[in-house]
């Protein structure tokens, strides 16, 4: 039971949908994982959801090379995590989807959810930024185009506008690509991310592009540009691995929470680039 | 707000109000109480139930997104007073103390059988990662879930 009373409205198409979202206070609602929980402990009282599921048109994923990746807003994380071209040619985000919340949850949560709720800690988003992923925002006055990288601007804050919806997420094919999402919880089983750590090598055996970006270690998500910049083109030696995590680390400004220090934090944010680079056998430590 | 959804195979119509949940609406108004509310939070699956064939926490499913859904609760897995293979082995291997949490245990590990008969441990571990359980470490009821589907049981 959630302790205040609140509208539901399940549209089946999206002018609908747009229709009703025009009204302050108004929420849109995918898997509510998040939103539901926000209401229960009062975080959050919208006076009514606008539950975007029955919108068939929300229900897509589409993948070709020229275009890459599309998610429609619907799709749950589960489905996400049984695309095959997601875990060929993205294997850090899909690995990222897959370490979200548990099996029950990834079975009503969805990608546009996870970055519509906006934690630092978002699983599903360290890996996208890495692939430049971009967002499809929809409203009654038309569409535009948001780089996932300026989607963010803090905690749970976002650029999303009353009246508008993340209609899909829109992820390019570069070239083919390894990588790894590495996250640190608490328990074993599962929990949300203390640190969360995506290393993406796009073209690894060509132009080798080293691209890292990390969850909880900042206000939002956030991406190591000034480290990716430095080992553009240089070869993988102790020294300029040292170098390269180390710039990895200034990009970071954690805090302290119930999840971790932010000492803590600020270590891993320098140990894990370099165990992420050594796992994908892209450099020898002499132990 | 009216809403008609299938309950374990019966067609159920039930006024609801928004800011109930799946769960509440299972325990309080159909008196299906084998599903539990243990944090109401998504985190300890105690209130796990088939979603269309699939396990979600009913404590984060809002009463009226089930219209037109169909939802399996743990009673549907006994009849007649016979227990599913699945609780059997639970049994057998001492999987429970207190109980409080097997409900749940026994819905998710019926959806991980019927999408996968021949689970590694691992997938066992994945597909119960989101089910806790403070009495048994778990082991007890790893071992129940590999005799179960060693017996073949979906």
């Amino acid at each position: 039971m959630i302790a205040f009373t609140f509208d539901y409205y399940r549209p089946t198409t999206l002018d609908e949908a747009l229709n009703l979202l025009t009204n302050e206070g108004f929420y849109p609602q995918l898997g509510g994982t998040d939103l539901i929980v926000k209401m229960r402990n009062k975080v959050l009282k919208p006076k009514a959801v606008v539950d975007l599921k029955a919108i068939k048109e929300l229900h897509f994923v589409k993948f070709s090379k020229e275009e890459g990746l599309e998610i429609g807003a619907a799709v749950t994380l589960n489905e996400v995590v049984a695309v095959p071209e997601v875990a060929k040619y993205y294997p850090t985000f899909h690995q990222g989807v897959r370490s979200i919340g548990a099996y029950q949850t990834r079975n009503r949560g969805t990608v546009a959810g996870n970055i519509g709720n906006s934690s630092p800690a978002a699983d599903s988003v360290p890996g996208l930024l890495t692939h430049n992923a971009k967002l499809r925002l929809v409203s009654k006055s038309g569409e535009r185009i948001v780089e996932l990288k300026d989607f963010f601007t803090g905690p749970g804050k976002n650029v999303r506008q009353q009246g508008e919806i993340i209609y899909s997420i829109i992820v390019p094919f570069e070239s083919e690509a390894i990588g790894r999402y590495y996250k640190i919880g608490r328990s074993r089983g599962f929990d949300l991310s203390t640190i969360g750590v995506a290393l993406t090598v796009i073209d690894p055996s060509g132009n080798r592009d080293i691209r890292v970006a990390l969850a909880s270690v900042a206000p939002t998500p956030v991406r190591a540009f000034e480290a990716e910049e430095f080992i553009k083109g240089k070869e993988l030696t102790p020294e300029n691995v040292e170098e390269f995590c180390n710039l990895v680390q200034k990009s970071t400004s954690p805090i302290t929470d119930a999840r971790g220090t932010k000492e803590y934090r600020y270590e891993m944010a320098k140990v894990l680039p370099r165990k992420l680079l050594r796992e994908l056998g892209l450099f020898k430590e002499a132990i | 707000m009216l809403i008609t959804f299938k309950v374990n195979g019966e067609t159920v119509q039930l006024d609801v109000k928004p800011n109930e949940t799946l769960l509440d609406v299972l325990r309080e108004k159909l008196y299906l109480t084998g599903a539990k509310e243990g944090c109401g939070n998504g985190e300890c699956g105690a209130c796990t139930v088939l979603f269309n064939g699939k396990p979600v926490n009913s404590c984060l499913v809002l009463a009226p997104e089930a219209d037109g859904a169909e939802i399996t609760t743990v009673e549907a897995f006994s009849a007649d007073g016979k227990l599913d293979p699945v609780q059997e082995a639970f049994i057998e291997e001492g999987a429970l103390q207190c109980g409080f949490c097997t409900p749940g245990f026994i819905v998710s590990v019926k959806a991980l059988l019927k999408r996968n008969p021949k689970p590694s441990r691992e997938d066992i571990i994945e597909a119960l990662s989101g089910n806790l359980c403070r009495c048994t470490g778990y082991s007890s009821i790893i071992k129940a879930v590999e005799r179960a589907a060693e017996r073949g049981a979906e």
